[in-house]
Order: C-alpha cells, then sequence, then structure tokens
C-alpha cells in the first residue's frame, strides 16, 4: 500500500510517500516550480517517478496508491472537514475562486494532472480553515456594515487548522479541556479551544492579521491602509506585496530569518523584533484567557519547536499565568502536517472504498 | 486665573470657562452646526448660573463661533478669561505633552495636520484666529495623544518596514489620553494610592469613540486605538480591528478611492454597520420591538462590541501584570451596567470579581463595584475632559 501527501506552498509543492505505515514517509520532497500546466504535469512525472522508486525499495508489498491527500489552505465557509474530490466538490471549490484567487486555480490544476498521472486513485482535500468554519458568531464578524462583509467574504478564519486540532488532541488527552493553542509555523497564529471548539483565532480574512509573521505584518491600523495608497501613491497589488512579503520579522530586522533564528540569536541582536513578537504573545495570550476564563494547558505545533519553548517558556512568567492556581502544562506536538494529512486521507479513502462495495 | 477651554469638533465647538485653580464652572456651552449652512440654524447653547439660553446666529467657520461665543459671555457678566485651553487630537512625536502656542509651536502644529486630517485642521486654523484677535492672550493647547507618549517600542512599533515607518512617522500613537489621564489621576486619588505606583486598566467607552488604557505606575504603557482612532475596539461608526488585506479588498472595490474607503470605515462600520439600526450600543442592548425584522441581528452587534471589549481587557490585564484596578468611563462606561458586568463577567482568572448587584444599583461616582475579595478593584470614574484641558492649561503657565 503506498498513499502520497502533497502540500501545495505559495513558493513550492512538498510531497510525502507514505508506504504501509503511517509513521514515517519513505520518501519526501519539494519541488520548486509547479504552477501552471506545464510545471504542474513535470511536478507530478516527477512524483510518480519517485513512487515507482519507493515501491521498487519495498518489494515486500504489493504497491498500490490507494490515496492521495492533499492539504488545502482555503475552504472558506464551504467545508468543514476533509472530503474525497468528485464533481460536486469541483464546482464548491470552483466557488471560491475569488475568496483565494492565489490558492484555488492552482489547486484544480494540480487535481486535474492527479487524475490524469494516477486515474481512480482517490483525491482526499484536508482542508486548515476547516477546523474554525464554526467559530462562533462574536468572534467571525467584524464591525464592517453586515451586506458589504458579505459580499467580500469578510469573516474571520483560522489557518493552521490541522495542527491546532492536532495539538489540541494531543493536550486534552491529560484531561485539559481549556487550551491556548500556538502554532508555530512562518505566519504564526495562536487560538483559544475550548472543550474542543475554537472560541478566539488570531488570524483574520487572511492570515495576515494577527501576530506578525515572518514576512506578514500582523495586526495594523487600518487608516494606515489609506495613508501608505496615499502618500507613496501605491496601488492594492504593491501595497499586498509591502504587508505579505516584506514586512513582518523581515520589516522589522531588515533581514530573512525564522521565528526559530530570532529565539536563538543572542541578547543583543535582534532586541526590537522580539519585544515585539513576545509583547503581541502576551497580548494575545490575555485574549485567551478572557476567551475562556483562564487556561488549562499550552499546546505547540508547527515547524519551529525552539521558538515554541522559547515562548512559552516566556509566557508562564508572565503574571496572567503565574495566577493560575493549576500550573499550566506545556506540550508540543512534534508531528509534521504530512502525517495528518496521510491519516485522514486513508480515513476517508477506506470509508469511501467500504462505501463503493457495499 | 479664567480658564476657557475650547474643545473644538468638525462642525461644533463646545466651551467652558473654568476660575482656576480652584475648578468652579462660571460659564459654558456648545455652538453647533458650524460651518457651511445646514437644514437646521446655527446656533450657541449656552449655560450660566444654571441658566440655559439659545441663541441663533451664523457661523460659517470655528474662528465666527469664537468671537459669538466670546461676544455672548461679555454680554452675559462673565469674567473675561486670561487663558485659553485648546483641545487638540494629534500631536504626533513633536508634542508630547501640553504647550504654549507661540509662533514655533503653531509652526509645528500646522506640518503634523495630516496625521488627524478631520481633526487637527479646524483646532489649528482655531488657534491661529485665536492669536490674530488676541495677541496677547496665553493659548495651551492639549492633545489627546501625549498621555500615550509613554507607550514602549514593543507596543508602539508596527511590523512594517522601519525606513518606511521611519519617514512616514507610522507608529501607534493612541488616543482619548486627556481623559484616560483624568480618569486615572482620579481613580488613584479615590484608592489613595499614589499615582507613581497605581496601575490599571482604563475603559473609555464613549458613545462615539472608545478605546482602552494600559497603565502602569501612573503611565499609559498601551492604548487601543493606534495610528489613527480607527484601530481596536468596535466604535459607533468606526469599524476598529480589521485586517489589512480586506481593508485592500475594500480600496479595489471603491477602485482606488482612499476617501471613499475612509468614509466606509469611520462612517458606516462599527454598531452601526453590524446593526443596521444604530450607531448607539444602547439602542442595540434594549429590548428588541416585538415586530422586530432582524433580532438575530441586533443580537449579533452586542455580542461583537462586548467580546472585542471583553478579549481586550483581559489582553491589558495580561500586560499590566498587577493591576489595581479596572475603570469604567464616558457615557457607556458610567451608564450601562449590563456592559461593565458582561465584560467583567468570569474574569476569576485576572483576579477579577465583581459584586453585580451592587454594580446593578444607582451608583454615585467615583465608586467601587467590584467585591470585598477580588484583588483588582473595579471602579466607575466620570471623566470630564474640560476640566482636564483646564488643569492642564493653568499647570503649563507661568503663575500669573
Amino acid at each position: 500500500m503506498q498513499l502520497l501527501t502533497l502540500v501545495p506552498g505559495h513558493e513550492a509543492l512538498r510531497y510525502a510517500i507514505f508506504t504501509d505505515r503511517l509513521t514515517r514517509p519513505n520518501n519526501a520532497g519539494v519541488i520548486r516550480d509547479y504552477r501552471g500546466a506545464m510545471a504542474c504535469h513535470l511536478a507530478l512525472l516527477k512524483i510518480r517517478k519517485a513512487l515507482q522508486a519507493a515501491a521498487q525499495t519495498n518489494r515486500k508489498t504489493a504497491a498500490a496508491l490507494v490515496a492521495i491527500g492533499i492539504r488545502v489552505p482555503f475552504g472558506g465557509t464551504e467545508f468543514h472537514g476533509p472530503v474525497v474530490v468528485d464533481a460536486d466538490v469541483l464546482r464548491r471549490l470552483e466557488t471560491l475562486t475569488s475568496a483565494a484567487p492565489l490558492h484555488i486555480p492552482v489547486l484544480l490544476e494540480l487535481l486535474q494532472q492527479c487524475d490524469t498521472q494516477f486515474p481512480d486513485v482517490p483525491q482526499v482535500l484536508v482542508f486548515d480553515t476547516a477546523f474554525f468554519a464554526d467559530l462562533p458568531a462574536r468572534e467571525y464578524l467584524y464591525a464592517l456594515d453586515t451586506d458589504l462583509a458579505r459580499a467580500h467574504g469578510l469573516r474571520r478564519f483560522g489557518y493552521c487548522g490541522l495542527l491546532h486540532a492536532a495539538a489540541w488532541q494531543h493536550a486534552a488527552r491529560t484531561g485539559a479541556t481549556r487550551i491556548l493553542s500556538l502554532c508555530l509555523e512562518p505566519q504564526m497564529e495562536l487560538a483559544a479551544i475550548h472543550g474542543g471548539r475554537p472560541v478566539y483565532v488570531t488570524s483574520g480574512v487572511t492570515p495576515i492579521e494577527g501576530l506578525p509573521g515572518q514576512t506578514t505584518c500582523g495586526d495594523l491600523d487600518p487608516g494606515l491602509v489609506m495613508l501608505l495608497a496615499e502618500e507613496l501613491h501605491w496601488g492594492p497589488e504593491r501595497l499586498n506585496t509591502l504587508f505579505t512579503r516584506e514586512s513582518g520579522l523581515k520589516g522589522l530586522t531588515g533581514r530573512v530569518i525564522t521565528f526559530d533564528e530570532l529565539f536563538d540569536a543572542p541578547k543583543n541582536k535582534y532586541t526590537l523584533a522580539r519585544d515585539v513578537i513576545r509583547y503581541r504573545l502576551l497580548q494575545a495570550s490575555g485574549m485567551a484567557f478572557a476567551a475562556m476564563g483562564g487556561i488549562d494547558a499550552i499546546a505547540l505545533s508547527g515547524r519551529y519547536p525552539a521558538a515554541g519553548r522559547a515562548s512559552a517558556a516566556w509566557l508562564k512568567q508572565q503574571t496572567v499565568f503565574q495566577r493560575q492556581c493549576q500550573p499550566v502544562a506545556v506540550h508540543y506536538l512534534r508531528t509534521p502536517v504530512e502525517f495528518l494529512v496521510a491519516e485522514q486521507a486513508l480515513l476517508l479513502a477506506r470509508a469511501a472504498a467500504c462505501r463503493a462495495a457495499a | 486665573m479664567n480658564v476657557l477651554v475650547l474643545n473644538c469638533g468638525s462642525s461644533s465647538l463646545k466651551y467652558r470657562l473654568l476660575a482656576m485653580p480652584e475648578a468652579r464652572e462660571l460659564a459654558g456651552g456648545e455652538a453647533q452646526r458650524v460651518g457651511p449652512r445646514t437644514a437646521e440654524p446655527s446656533r450657541i447653547l449656552h449655560h450660566a448660573d444654571g441658566q440655559q439660553t439659545v441663541h441663533t446666529v451664523e457661523m460659517p467657520d470655528h474662528a465666527i463661533a469664537f468671537d459669538e461665543i466670546m461676544r455672548l459671555l461679555a454680554h452675559t457678566g462673565a469674567p473675561r478669561p486670561n487663558a485659553l485651553g485648546h483641545r487638540l487630537v494629534h500631536g504626533g512625536t513633536r508634542f508630547s505633552g501640553p504647550t504654549i502656542m507661540d509662533d514655533d509651536a503653531l509652526r509645528d502644529l500646522q506640518t503634523i495636520q495630516k496625521l488627524a486630517p478631520l481633526h487637527n485642521p479646524p483646532a489649528t486654523a482655531l488657534i491661529a484666529a485665536c492669536r490674530e484677535r488676541y495677541p496677547d492672550l496665553p493659548q495651551v493647547a492639549v492633545f489627546d495623544t501625549a498621555f500615550h507618549a509613554t507607550i514602549p517600542a514593543c507596543a508602539a512599533t508596527y511590523a512594517l518596514p522601519r525606513k518606511l515607518t521611519a519617514k512616514l512617522g507610522i507608529r501607534k500613537y493612541g488616543f482619548h489620553g486627556t481623559s484616560h489621564q483624568y480618569v486615572v489621576e482620579e481613580a488613584a486619588r479615590f484608592l489613595k494610592k499614589p499615582l507613581a505606583k497605581f496601575s490599571a486598566v482604563s475603559c473609555h467607552l464613549g458613545s462615539g469613540g472608545a478605546s482602552l488604557c494600559a497603565v502602569v505606575d501612573g503611565r499609559s504603557v498601551d492604548n487601543t486605538m493606534g495610528f489613527s482612532p480607527l484601530q481596536g475596539l468596535v466604535m459607533s461608526t468606526r469599524c476598529g480591528d480589521l485586517d489589512s488585506t480586506s481593508a485592500l479588498r475594500l480600496l479595489i472595490a471603491a477602485r482606488g478611492d482612499t476617501d471613499a474607503l475612509e468614509k466606509t470605515l469611520n462612517k458606516s462600520s462599527g454598531v452601526l454597520g453590524l446593526s443596521g439600526i444604530s450607531g448607539d450600543i444602547r439602542d442595540v442592548l434594549a429590548a428588541p420591538a416585538p415586530d422586530e425584522t432582524d433580532p438575530a441581528r441586533r443580537h449579533a452587534t452586542s455580542q461583537v462590541y462586548l467580546w472585542r471589549l471583553r478579549k481586550y481587557l483581559g489582553a491589558y490585564l495580561a500586560t499590566v501584570g498587577d493591576a489595581d484596578a479596572i475603570i469604567f468611563t464616558d457615557t457607556i462606561g458610567e451608564t450601562m451596567p449590563g456592559v461593565r458586568a458582561a465584560v467583567c463577567a468570569d474574569m476569576d482568572c485576572f483576579g477579577v470579581r465583581m459584586d453585580f448587584q451592587h454594580n446593578a444599583a444607582p451608583l454615585s461616582l467615583p465608586c467601587d463595584v467590584a467585591t470585598m475579595d477580588s484583588d483588582i478593584r473595579i471602579l466607575v470614574v466620570a471623566t470630564n475632559e474640560e476640566l482636564a484641558i483646564g488643569r492642564q492649561t493653568y499647570a503649563t503657565l507661568p503663575p500669573p
């Protein structure tokens, strides 16, 4: 048995091949250029070769590819959980194009190429926003004209749902019900998860809102958008590049650094950036406390564990954490996101196969 | 010394004549509908000695409104002011405290107009006009941003390229400083704590604008408003926090018209945009009419308003660390016990415990509505920006 996971990102397509067991992929790689029909075709050819190579090294087992799991960054209010792709799902995906113009067309191309290369292999979409599709209205609504917000799809989402959900499950095994979940990805995200339901999240319409990321600006005064447009005579596209590619840690330090590098750096290096990030984390934590009436545990996840541990250690020194009657436990989810995608894909593909057999 | 306090709105001019230092009010009032002629005539509501009078008079700009006010004061036998105290919304980085308006200061003030394009120009023009008319009358400008000059870099810095923020003066300025400073001083006095050791979260909840201020050792360390008064809480017609990319989406929809976007976010968002019925949260919190078409929308509006407030209260209590008090002030903060109760309920994790019965009863301000065993006091304090401006003006001028 083989299982393939695809994580299409802004600059690259990450793939991982699992054979027999989901604990560790036997082959994984990154393909830099995969956008556009031709590039996507070549990318999938490469992945197909990798699948064949993986099958040959594991000759003991049959090499059938049972499912392709694909992580999708945005599912809007349309997708509240993972789905097996069919004509109806494709139609629903197309309705999201205007809300996620960078992601959906690339995804649709990828699905089509998967069809060509791996006909009859079920494709399972796992949405990173799905965990947050049921946020309470008081949390997801902006204070905008109701019709205007609806017309432009302006509501809050969370964007690291797979990791938050897994980190919450991991922490909840100890009996904790009020969990502050901090996801250390290039766009850091903090969520308050109360009894399994997210009630507060730092991200907004896009992951740009909230905590500053490695290159994203985080919370800004909306008045600044008008000021920048007027003073610099920059159009929306140029401003979007400013907010998404040139801000955050990059804007504050003038260098491209990761969160691990930020927290590992000597005390006198990146001082302002570290102070800003810590301060925003403290305020977001205060909001999580207010949202749940306190917290039982901190759940960390994401690709920057050093930054996670440093942040959690620093937060625990703050008065608001010290006031807790019970000491706050810190859990770290080591599972990479590919594994979570593979797990869900296998589950859904098997369920679909059972239904087909019945 | 008699100080005439002037608070210049976009189409109004509020004034109060105070005998300092005892802060006795001699007269006061408001010139309304200043500017181009509107459906109703412009008028001055004047009060002195417990008598209210209405004077209808044309006032095409604030300078003429000021002339009319001076004439009215003289006519009603009020003493001549010895100084003017002006309220200014924005002081930029140049003004970090009340400032005597000489030629240099006025010129500097004129260079920062664009930081608050709606609020600063009329007040600045008024100061210039007053200097022309009464060159010997000392004038002091008191800035809403000044109290927040102590906000540290970690809170004042936006995560944008530093060259850009330096060039355009982009940072968190914070607003409502005059009111926050006033109620913080009142609260410290009420609790008999030295101001330099007093820490609090001050909630200025007006029927129009609203902001929270984190105060450590008597100094502001954060404010929910930011570069402009648009950021932060849900306000009457202002949106507060918004994803900057959604502001971009709206800018595209407005075909790049920044004035139109400014208007949308400032005038038709907030409580008004969400509820569709009123920009006043008191109307939204009132019981719905039996024939109301969309009670769910009214409910959602109050939920969003209260939730944002509660989250920021948590954030600011975390910022302050060991707060002595939460302070509620201004129209909503002083008169809406339900708002105070909603944001203070279930906040035990911060050491906040409210006496809900006491909170709901009629209060004589200032007042403490926390339970005896609450770690943090919950105070309701009446704000008085005009008095604060009068005090600061008096303290800034050399003794007579």
